[in-house]
């Protein structure tokens, strides 16, 4: 089948034009099919009345919150000292700046239709997929429906008022496309690995097999609304069916500037779409959690210090797993002893002398697996601890680093690592977003499988000895 | 009955009017940028599917001016051309090309990640002179020029004064944005986005 973009190309081809100065060569073509402007925001109050009136900022609604509601931003009364008009309830929200505020919303997540498009009156705001109504003009300006966009893979289709599949060939919403409706089942066969005495301080398996999962955030600052959560539910429901007992999470987990609003929200999204998975999970801390910049650094000592990214990556992802330091050693062993494995965390973007005295310790404890985890690839050496923590590492026995930041994944035997950073962030590479299963062979050879989040396939193995060196 | 919607291409996007003034420093914090039109990924030129790395742009006015923030994931950030130099093919760069339908000439913006910009402008030459220049600002994570280090991403923040375009509030436009990369040890790729956008 011609892509749509092919097809704009060959049926336009008489109206090509190309950049004019700058030799791109970019054709341009599009087509001219007419829809209605979506009518200018009025900044009208909404008072106590439910009027779906669609907000960018608290300026635009008056003495009203502009509140996120229903996968978009609109002008809500307050609830904090009043009562809510007839048919409407008093919920606590969250504003389009991240504040939360009591306000006056439906009591079902829906809003009467704006605008002239047709069957606008059926109109919602929900973005269910095709089975539900949903005219986008009515959803208002802000960026999680907008007319004739893309909103998580569904494309709005002003004609029907709905929210369509896309477009045979039209890029919608990126790979979360590939989310909608896809029934069809992973193709990883369950390790059936025996659920053993684990703790985020260690435990006992019978065997070593666990999951790499790795940054997932979404690419623009602040854009809670555009959080990857269905790349990153499914590939969850993918390492749930795996079967592992553990999962490790290689770092960044959101984009909040580093005092905002937007940190917990978006971890909060990350949890909800990690539940899918039942077992352990361990973070590693990436440079999201500090203030975002690779060469951030905070904690004690840090020059950064606490952020609120910091703060509540603490609070939300380490304290309900009982652990209060980005930097920990989790350790598994088989019940004979036969084996012995350590995951040592390092904070490569909260690094001190403190967490270079424990890293020499842990390092120097014996197993006959080490896998050191930390966000920062060796190569992302702008991080304040990865050129200090390597050469700390470099003194010791390492089977593998699990590494990620780069958006993409792929196995650098050269520096013994696989980065594994396609978890919902941007991609940087052309792997497709996806997740790593590791086991332990018979021969006690540990092996690596990529696994494409969309397809449940494996793309790629590959498989090490304890010491590091290639196993067939 | 399987409805088929009309593609997306084909009906214009709608870039929302900001409130609020933009502190041009290439961070896209502010609130009108999660309210911005948004492009999604590029596609990708050869394929049509999603382009790799990822790009995307995101669009507003403030009555006078276009805003543009534009995304740019990059493992290896490379603009080597300086404002004085002439342009190198190889650096990473964002060319914004737009067209109004009523006008002659084309408005192009070529940014690069160092920050350096050309444009031209669809008003008559005698009169663009007079006119404001647009202004971008770039932050990004990662080194530039380093290829032994891996990089994260660039962002950069443009204004765009209308007059530039020869466009008015209202107006719809024809939006043709690409971006080309060169990641490690790979082929040069580029990412296309084309569209038309209505001012409002």
């Amino acid at each position: 089948m011609v892509s749509h973009l092919s097809r704009i190309r060959h049926g336009l081809a008489a109206s090509l034009r190309h950049f004019a100065l700058f030799g791109s060569g970019v054709c341009l073509a599009f087509g001219c099919a007419q829809v209605d402007p979506v009518p200018a925001s009025a900044t009208a109050d909404t008072g106590a009345a439910w009027t779906c009136q669609p907000c960018v900022q608290r300026a635009d609604c008056g003495t009203s919150w502009c509140v996120q509601f229903a996968s978009d931003t609109y002008c809500a009364a307050d609830c904090a000292t009043s009562a809510c008009a007839d048919g409407l309830t008093c919920k606590l929200l969250i504003t389009e700046s991240g504040d939360s505020v009591k306000a006056c919303v439906p009591a079902v997540e829906t809003c009467s239709a704006i605008g002239n498009l047709p069957d606008s009156s059926a109109a919602t705001c929900t973005m269910d997929g095709p089975d539900t109504p949903s005219c986008c003009t009515g959803c208002g300006a802000s960026g999680g429906c907008q007319t004739n966009g893309c909103y998580n893979g569904w494309f709005c289709d002003n004609s029907a008022c709905k929210c369509v599949a896309s477009p045979s060939g039209v890029v919608c919403g990126g790979a979360d496309v590939t989310v909608a409706e896809d029934s069809t089942p992973l193709d990883v066969q369950p390790m059936d690995v025996p659920p053993g005495t684990l703790t985020p301080a260690g435990g006992t398996l019978p065997d070593l097999a666990f999951a790499i999962v790795g940054d997932t955030r979404p690419a623009l600052i602040e854009d809670t609304q555009g959080y990857p959560s269905a790349i990153a539910a499914k590939i969850w429901q993918g390492v749930q069916s795996a079967g592992v007992p553990f999962a490790v999470t290689t770092g960044d987990y959101m984009f909040a500037s580093a005092y905002g609003t937007q940190s917990a929200p978006q971890l909060d999204l990350y949890l909800a779409a990690a539940s899918a998975y039942a077992g352990l999970r361990l973070p590693a801390m990436g440079n999201h959690e500090c203030t975002g910049s690779t060469t951030s650094n905070c904690g004690a000592g840090g020059k950064d210090g606490v952020t609120k990214n910091f703060s509540n990556y603490l609070a939300k992802m380490l304290a309900p797993i009982g652990l209060a330091s980005p930097w920990y050693t989790f350790r598994v062993n088989a019940p004979d002893n036969s084996w012995t494995a350590k995951f040592v965390f390092i904070a490569a973007n909260a690094w001190n002398a403190q967490q270079a005295a424990w890293l020499d310790a842990e390092m120097a404890k014996p197993t006959t697996y080490t896998f050191v985890v930390r966000h920062e690839p060796v190569a992302a050496n702008t991080a304040p601890g990865v050129t200090p923590s390597e050469a700390i590492v470099k003194k010791y026995p390492v089977t593998l680093r699990l590494v990620g930041h780069t958006h993409t994944y792929a196995y650098k035997p050269d520096t013994h690592e696989v980065v594994v950073g396609n978890g919902g962030a941007p991609l940087s590479g052309g792997v497709n977003y996806g997740y790593v299963l590791v086991k332990r062979r018979p021969d006690a050879a540990i092996e690596f499988r990529a696994v494409d989040y969309s397809t449940g396939q494996v793309s790629s193995t590959f498989a090490i000895n304890a010491d590091g060196s290639p196993a067939p | 009955m399987v409805h088929q919607p009309v593609p997306p291409a084909e009906l214009p996007l709608f870039a929302p009017r900001a409130f609020q003034p933009l502190a041009l420093d290439g961070a896209l914090t502010e609130s009108i940028w999660r309210a911005a039109a948004h492009s999604g990924p590029f596609a990708d030129e050869q394929t049509g599917q999603p382009a790799v790395p990822h790009s995307e742009l995101r669009l507003a006015d403030d009555g006078e001016r276009l805003l543009l923030g534009l995304y740019a994931a990059d493992e290896d950030i490379v603009a080597k051309a300086k404002q004085t130099d002439p342009l190198d093919p190889a650096d990473d760069a964002f060319i914004v090309h737009i067209q109004h339908p009523g006008g002659t000439a084309p408005y192009e913006l070529y940014v690069s990640a160092n920050g350096t910009i050309r444009e031209t402008a669809a008003a008559p030459a005698a009169t663009a002179q007079h006119l404001a220049a647009s202004s971008c600002a770039v932050e990004m994570d990662g080194s530039l020029n380093n290829p032994d280090d891996d990089d994260e991403e660039w962002v950069v923040e443009c204004i765009v004064p209308l007059a530039r375009l020869g466009a008015h509030i209202g107006d719809t436009l024809e939006f043709a944005v690409k971006r080309c990369d060169t990641p490690k040890n790979a082929a040069r790729r580029c990412g296309v986005w084309l569209r038309r956008v209505q001012i409002q």
